[in-house]
């Protein structure tokens, strides 16, 4: 394996100041609430769940971008969340991150040879003309052109600005790129390009990859493996192919069929699941999609269902499967 | 993306377009904006009267004629001479001297300590962030003009104490605007990014966010250039600031003030250059601050 | 047939910006039949929106000019009438929701406020026969306890909720067309399915005329009648809906459907449309999409197709449309 998640918890309190914790009590928002998964070497690992739900803050709690409240992530056999600083930012070189908006993502003061540049100088020690050149090299790897690097980053369109930041994770030369929503502020022309390239990429160097996305249809055609998040628990995981043909959950079913494709044009619209998704603030103890699921019963409410596995290498938090 | 209104969709479209630099715009916002323009003119007349002062000027600044005192305009002296007789023009020049060297150098230390006290302060948030905060909600207690008045008063005029006295009251104002700037900046996904490139706290806090903060302290710091070279006239003008015989404008003022029945004019020029370089630098402040407003660029 | 109720004719908007000037809209012509339901599809900066806004006459002018062409309600050209006369027709005949509610909300009046305000201000009601109109108006968005909602203000509610209230603020008046602008688009994939089902349930009922702006294709086939699609200001084809899905007629469109991930054809590589959007300031001669085209010929790159009928009654921009 090359992640294994172990209870994996964060999190935030939201009850405000003293005071209003004195009157309204405390306000915990389990953004993610003890969830484990793993990572097969040279897979994709596709996250998927509504907005809310915990998948970037689980990107950002497995690079320690933001600290876990509790759990493990063994990265080839480390605790990443317990490494000393200095050993955590030498990791880094392993674990590298693609981010969501390709605007706010690039620093718009820095070159894009910067950009680039700098992963390259810290991680491989590479400096002046080597250091250059690599990253000459990376930029025609992500389909850019080398004369490009001294440019700044206003000067690219978003799928352009996209492959930048692949660019960016490549120059650690990691072994795992965990990407969080890159394609969903792009226009579907260029997400097929940002796509295809991803997936090139992954071949190409063998990589490893954690994919997250609201998007099912840009999760089933990349990832390997599809966990389902809902309001800070998995509640699904299992190979992409059972998960689009057999789903077990009712809220996976309920995103399939609520999740818009062009194959169906001819069904009429239905919304599976009422109500809104809601933030998990102080959830009951009983399953969280309780409140909306449309086959609940009785012990829903009160016990909480935990991943179990219902076929091989099927795994389900559902009482009713 | 495009949330607001129209422009938002139409901007994005743009972006397709050919793209310039931000120079040129920058450039092209000042030339569109006439204020701006004369302000930048003359601020820089002041500069180089500052630097050129030797050169200009046609008298020495100090060199006293009694017999010629308190005279109108003349083809000798330009702008007439004061009490002691001496070349009121050329006292003027040498006066931008004096107010831009004490200027510079209190806006200078302001941003010394200002700036990393309120990047510090906003980038590491927490008890760090509320003791700095604090310590400068506790500077700014005190009006800064009495502020500057006490320090003076109790170490003497002079350069340094000037510099001192004003720089002091400029920083907790420097570190509100750095620290909120920092604050707004470190929430975009670029900070994480350059963590995600392995660099330090410091390279991130130096090297990303703050190049990213300094629009509104160019604005501030041009205001502030303006505060400082009134606030020293002003000082002169009560005996705090600097000793005579040294050519400031505020001292300027202060020396003629009995004549001025005798030769109103005397004090007349000193008060246009006062009133000219502070209209000038806010000119430049403002169109500075349209320039960095991003929503300039279109249209 | 019907005569249509909104006919857009040569629609030509270009906006005068500092940089040059950007046609935004080039040459649009579609009509819209009472009830119908037309979707409008495109990638960013294609011109959907500002189509959309013209028809209320919403662009502001200047930078924005409308060079040309017609847009007719009831056999009326709009580009016409007097600011008065269109205030009339606003937010009555033809209302119009957007992408994101908090901005077309006023955040300082709570909701009931801004929906009864529309009753007396279109509709001449007193206060309490607006009040009243306006519950109905939230339970007939279907949202839980209307009276609550009604006493809330806006940053209050859930994105879908939000969205409703916008939907029952649009259709207060009972207008005979509905333009909704990316009403999705921000919203997650479970609500947006509610808020997709509830536009269809509300438009059968009032038997309005509804078009949907949006970039998603899926959502667009889901609930629409038919389909144009747009590209670089110009409107490439218009077809039904199942013809558009199985024999899409323009280049575009078929390579629209191809760059669409599927996880059923995940071992194939997408077909992604090569290069990108042509400078709107500067746009290439002929078609806009020929430097895009694999079918490209001479012709494309002189001769500007016009949008005509190639298969039935489905249009196309395109000198070799089809398979």
């Amino acid at each position: 394996m090359m992640l294994e998640v172990k209870n994996l918890t964060k999190y935030y309190d939201i009850s405000g100041g003293l005071m209003s914790r004195l009157s309204a009590g405390l306000k915990l928002l389990k953004a993610v609430d003890h969830i484990g998964f793993s990572v097969p070497e040279g897979k994709t690992f596709g996250l998927v769940g509504e907005s809310g739900c915990g998948k970037s803050t689980t990107a950002r709690l497995i690079t320690r971008l933001i600290p876990a409240t509790e759990g493990e992530v063994f990265f080839q056999g480390r605790d990443i969340l317990r490494l000393p600083k200095r050993e955590m930012r030498e990791l880094r070189r392993h674990v590298q991150m693609i981010f969501q908006d390709p605007y706010a993502s690039l620093n718009p003061r820095m070159r894009i040879i910067e950009v680039v540049g700098r992963p390259l100088s810290h991680f491989q020690g590479l400096k002046g003309r080597k250091r250059r050149d690599r990253a000459a090299e990376l930029l025609d790897l992500v389909g850019l052109r080398p004369e490009q690097l001294d440019r700044y980053p206003h000067e690219f369109s978003g799928g352009q600005r996209q492959r930048i930041g692949i660019a960016r994770a490549l120059a650690a030369g990691p072994k795992l790129i965990i990407a969080d929503e890159p394609v969903s502020s792009l226009d579907v022309s260029v997400q097929a390009q940002v796509l295809n390239l991803l997936k090139k990429l992954q071949r190409e160097l063998k990589l490893s990859l954690i994919f997250i996305s609201h998007d099912l249809n840009v999760v089933g055609y990349l990832a390997d493996i599809v966990a389902v998040m809902y309001a800070g628990k998995i509640m699904e995981i299992a190979p992409v192919a059972q998960i689009f043909n057999a789903p077990l959950n009712p809220y996976t079913k309920a995103l399939l069929a609520s999740n818009p494709t062009v194959g169906s044009y001819m069904e009429t619209v239905r919304s599976p699941l009422k109500g809104e998704v809601p933030l998990p603030v102080n959830p009951p103890s009983g399953c969280r999609l309780e409140p909306r699921c449309p086959i609940r019963v009785d012990r829903c409410k009160t016990i909480e269902p935990m991943l179990e596995e219902k076929r091989t290498l099927h795994r389900v938090a559902c009482h009713e499967v | 993306m495009s949330q607001e209104t129209l422009t938002p969709a139409v901007l994005t479209v743009t972006e397709k377009g050919v793209s310039t630099s931000r120079f040129v715009d920058a450039l092209r916002v000042i030339a569109r904006n006439r204020l701006a323009l004369l302000g930048l003119f003359i601020v820089s007349v002041g500069i180089f009267a500052a630097i050129l002062a030797p050169w200009i000027s046609t008298h020495d600044p100090y060199e006293i004629n009694i017999a010629g005192r308190l005279q109108a305009p003349s083809a000798q002296h330009w702008l007439g001479t004061d009490f002691l007789g001496r070349d009121t023009y050329s006292r003027i020049v040498f006066g931008a001297r004096t107010a831009f060297i004490i200027a510079a150098g209190a806006v200078f230390l302001g941003a010394l300590f200002g700036v990393p006290l309120g990047a510090i302060a906003g980038f590491r948030g927490r008890w760090i962030d509320s003791t700095i905060m604090r310590f400068m909600d506790a500077i700014m207690a005190f009006p800064g003009r009495l502020l500057a008045i006490a320090l003076v008063a109790s170490a003497g005029g002079g350069f340094t104490s000037l510099f001192i006295a004003l720089g002091l009251g400029a920083i907790p104002s420097n570190a509100r605007i750095v620290r909120s700037a920092v604050l707004a900046q470190k929430e975009r996904e670029y900070v994480e990014a350059a963590r995600m490139s392995g660099e330090s706290d410091f390279g991130i806090l130096f090297l990303q966010v703050l190049p990213n903060c300094l629009s509104p302290l160019l604005v501030r710091l041009s205001l502030e250039f303006a505060h400082a070279i009134l606030a020293e006239s002003s000082l002169s003008f009560l005996g705090l600031g600097l000793p005579p015989p040294t050519p400031s404008w505020g001292l300027m003022l202060k020396e003629v003030t009995p004549f001025l029945q005798l030769q109103p004019l005397a004090a007349f020029f000193p008060g246009l250059t006062i009133s000219l370089i502070i209209l000038g630098f806010n000119l430049l402040g403002d169109g500075l601050r349209d320039i960095f407003d991003p929503r300039q660029y279109e249209r | 047939m019907d005569a249509p109720l909104l006919e857009v004719k040569n629609l030509t908007i270009r906006f005068h910006l500092q940089r040059g000037v950007l046609s935004a809209v080039q040459n649009v012509s579609f009509s819209l039949r009472a009830g119908e339901t037309l979707g409008i599809v495109g990638e960013t900066g294609c011109g959907k929106t500002v189509t959309s806004l013209s028809i209320l006459r919403l662009i502001p002018c200047p930078p924005g000019n409308i060079a040309g062409g017609e847009i007719l309600f009831h056999g009326e050209d709009l580009l016409k009438k007097s600011e008065r006369e269109i205030e009339k027709i606003r937010g009555r005949k033809i209302s119009m929701i957007f992408q994101e509610p908090m901005t077309s909300l006023n955040p300082s009046l709570t909701v009931g406020e801004q929906i009864s305000e529309c009753y007396r201000v279109h509709m001449g009601h007193s206060g309490k026969v607006a009040r009243e109109f306006t519950e109905h108006a939230l339970s007939l968005v279907q949202l839980p306890s209307p009276q609550t909602v009604a006493g809330r203000y806006p940053h209050e509610l859930a994105g879908g909720m939000r969205q409703r209230v916008m939907i029952a603020m649009a259709l207060a008046c009972q207008p005979e067309i509905l333009i909704a602008d990316e009403p999705t688009t921000a919203l997650d994939v479970t609500i947006q399915a509610q808020i997709l089902e509830l536009l269809k349930e509300l438009q059968t009922k009032m038997k309005m005329a509804l078009i949907f702006i949006s970039h998603n294709l899926g959502v667009v086939a889901r609930l629409c009648d038919r389909i144009g699609v747009m590209y670089a200001g110009s409107l490439v084809e218009l077809s039904d809906k199942k013809s558009l899905f199985t024999h899409p007629l323009h280049p575009y469109t078929q390579a629209l459907l191809n760059a669409i991930p599927r996880p059923d054809l995940r071992d194939e590589t997408l077909k992604a449309i090569p290069g990108s959007v042509c400078n709107l300031f500067d746009p290439p001669p002929g078609c806009k999409f020929h430097p895009r085209c694999a079918k490209a010929k001479e012709l494309c790159k002189t001769e500007m197709p016009r949008l005509e009928a190639k298969s039935g009654e489905n249009l196309a921009a395109c000198y070799f449309p089809g398979a």
